[in-house]
C-alpha cells in the first residue's frame, strides 16, 4: 500500500495498492471474486475499483522479472508497471509489514518514491511530500542510510533531475503562498517543514552519491 | 464534477507523454554548465506572502541607505550595487533584511510610505513608485549572515545571495552567472579590512 501506514485516515476518497502485476496476470478472476465480494464494482480496461462508499482503489504495478515501464495485469484488468516502483522494492529497507499483516513501502521507499515520480500534471505535489516524509523522519534510526540507498539505486541524472524537482517544488509553494491572503498564511510552518525537508535532502548529498 | 476513470491504457499514454516532456526538462537544465552545482542551494524566499513588506520610497533611495546604515543587511540587487558588482533589476528598489520596528521608525520619520504586504515583487509587472523591500529579521528569520563593507554597508555573503536569488526569481542560470562574475570578487575587494598589498589585491 502506498502509506507508511495501514491505517485509512478520515476522509481518504483514493487508495493505491502496489501489485506483482505478473502474478495480476495469473490470478485475475480470483482477484476480481474477491472485490466483488467486498462490495467494490471494477472498471472496466482500468485497474480501477469503487468501493461502496464511492471509495476508489487502484492498483498499480511492479514486477519481480524486469525494470521496463509497460502494462502488465490481465485482458480485463490492466495495471501499468513502474520501472521504479520495481527497482525499490526490490530494494532492502523498501517494505515494512504493518501490525495487521500486511505489507507497506517503508517511509524511505515512499519518499524515494515521491521524490522520483514522473507525471507533469502533479509533480510538485509529489515533490513536496517526499520533503514532508524526510522531515517528518529524517531522526527515525536507519531512515537516511535506508533512504540514500534506495536512492543509489538509480542513475545519477535521474536523482539529479529529482533533486532539482524538489528545490523547484519549494519555489511553488512559495508563489503559491504569494497568492493567498494574510488569513491564510497558516501556511508558513507547512513551507518551513518543506524547507527543512530539502535542507535535509540536499545534506545527503544524493546526486553525488547515486551511481 | 466527477472525472471519468482513465483506462489503463490512456494512463500508460500520459506516462510516456510526461517521460517525453520530462526528458526536454532535464537536457534543459543539463544545457548550463552550473546546474550540477546549484543542486546544493537550499531556496529562501526573500519576497514571501505574510512576511515580506514593501515600502514606497518618499526621499531619495541615498537617504533611505544612509539612514539604513548600520541597521539593515542589504541582498539581491541592493547588495550587488551596494559592492560594485552588476545589479539585477532595473526597478530601483531596495531590498533589505531589517527589523520590521526599523521599518516603522523609516515610516514615522517620513522617508517611506505606509508599508503593506500584498503583491510585493522584485520584478514589478505593474509601474510602480520605487520602494524599501524587506524581508523581516527576527526569530523566525534566523540569522541571516554579512559582511561589512568598507563603506560601512552589511550585505549577505555570495553564499546567502544565491539562495536569496534562486528562493525568489527561480532557478536563473542566466543571472547567477552574471553575479557570479563579479560580486565575489567585487565582495572581496569592497568588504571591511581589506588592504591594498604591494604584490597585488589580497583580501586581509
Amino acid at each position: 500500500m502506498f502509506s507508511a501506514s495501514e491505517t485509512l485516515p478520515a476522509f481518504t476518497e483514493d487508495v493505491d495498492v502496489v501489485v506483482d502485476a505478473d502474478w495480476v496476470a495469473g490470478h485475475e478472476d480470483e482477484l476480481l471474486t474477491v472485490f466483488q465480494t467486498l462490495g467494490f464494482s471494477h472498471l472496466p480496461g482500468s485497474p480501477t475499483f469503487i468501493g461502496p462508499a464511492g471509495m476508489s482503489l487502484d492498483l498499480v504495478g511492479f514486477s519481480a522479472v524486469d525494470r521496463i515501464d509497460r502494462i502488465g495485469g490481465g485482458a480485463r484488468m490492466p495495471v501499468m508497471v513502474f520501472a521504479d516502483l520495481s527497482t525499490l522494492l526490490a530494494s532492502p529497507g523498501a517494505v515494512v509489514s504493518v501490525p495487521g499483516g500486511g505489507l507497506a513501502l517503508s517511509p524511505a521507499a515512499l519518499a524515494a518514491a515521491k521524490l522520483l515520480t514522473i507525471r507533469i500534471e502533479k509533480g510538485s505535489k509529489d515533490k513536496l511530500q517526499g520533503l514532508l516524509l524526510i522531515e517528518e523522519h529524517a531522526t527515525t534510526p536507519g531512515f537516511l542510510a535506508d533512504f540514500a540507498g534506495l536512492l543509489r539505486r538509480f542513475e545519477p541524472d535521474r536523482v539529479e533531475d529529482a533533486v532539482a524537482d524538489a528545490q523547484a517544488s519549494s519555489m511553488s509553494l512559495t508563489n503559491d503562498m504569494e497568492r493567498l491572503s494574510h488569513q491564510e498564511a497558516g501556511y508558513a510552518d507547512f513551507r518551513r517543514a518543506i524547507e527543512r525537508g530539502l535542507a535535509i535532502l540536499l545534506a545527503q548529498n544524493p546526486a553525488e552519491r547515486s551511481e | 464534477m466527477t472525472r471519468p476513470v482513465l483506462s489503463t491504457a490512456e494512463r500508460f499514454r500520459r506516462h510516456q507523454r510526461d517521460l517525453v516532456a520530462y526528458r526536454q526538462r532535464s537536457l534543459f537544465r543539463r544545457s548550463h554548465e552550473r546546474f550540477r552545482r546549484d543542486l546544493a542551494i537550499v531556496p529562501f524566499p526573500f519576497v514571501l506572502a505574510g512576511r515580506s513588506l514593501r515600502a514606497p520610497l518618499w526621499v531619495p533611495a541615498s537617504e533611505v541607505l544612509e539612514a539604513l546604515r548600520t541597521e539593515a543587511i542589504w541582498t539581491l540587487d541592493t547588495a550587488a550595487r551596494q559592492v560594485g558588482a552588476s545589479g539585477i533589476s532595473r526597478s530601483g528598489d531596495l531590498m533589505a533584511y531589517l527589523p520590521v520596528a526599523v521599518l516603522g521608525e523609516l515610516v514615522a520619520a517620513g522617508q517611506v510610505g505606509p508599508p503593506t504586504g500584498e503583491a510585493i515583487s522584485i520584478d514589478p509587472v505593474a509601474p510602480r513608485p520605487a520602494s524599501l523591500l524587506i524581508h523581516p529579521m527576527d526569530d523566525k528569520t534566523g540569522e541571516i549572515p554579512a559582511v561589512r563593507l568598507t563603506s560601512g554597508f552589511r550585505v549577505v555573503p555570495w553564499e546567502r545571495l544565491l539562495r536569496d536569488l534562486f528562493g525568489t526569481l527561480g532557478w536563473r542560470p542566466d543571472l547567477m552567472n552574471r553575479l557570479e562574475a563579479t560580486y565575489p570578487a567585487a565582495l572581496a575587494v569592497a568588504r571591511e579590512g581589506f588592504k591594498l598589498h604591494s604584490g597585488g589585491d589580497l583580501p586581509e
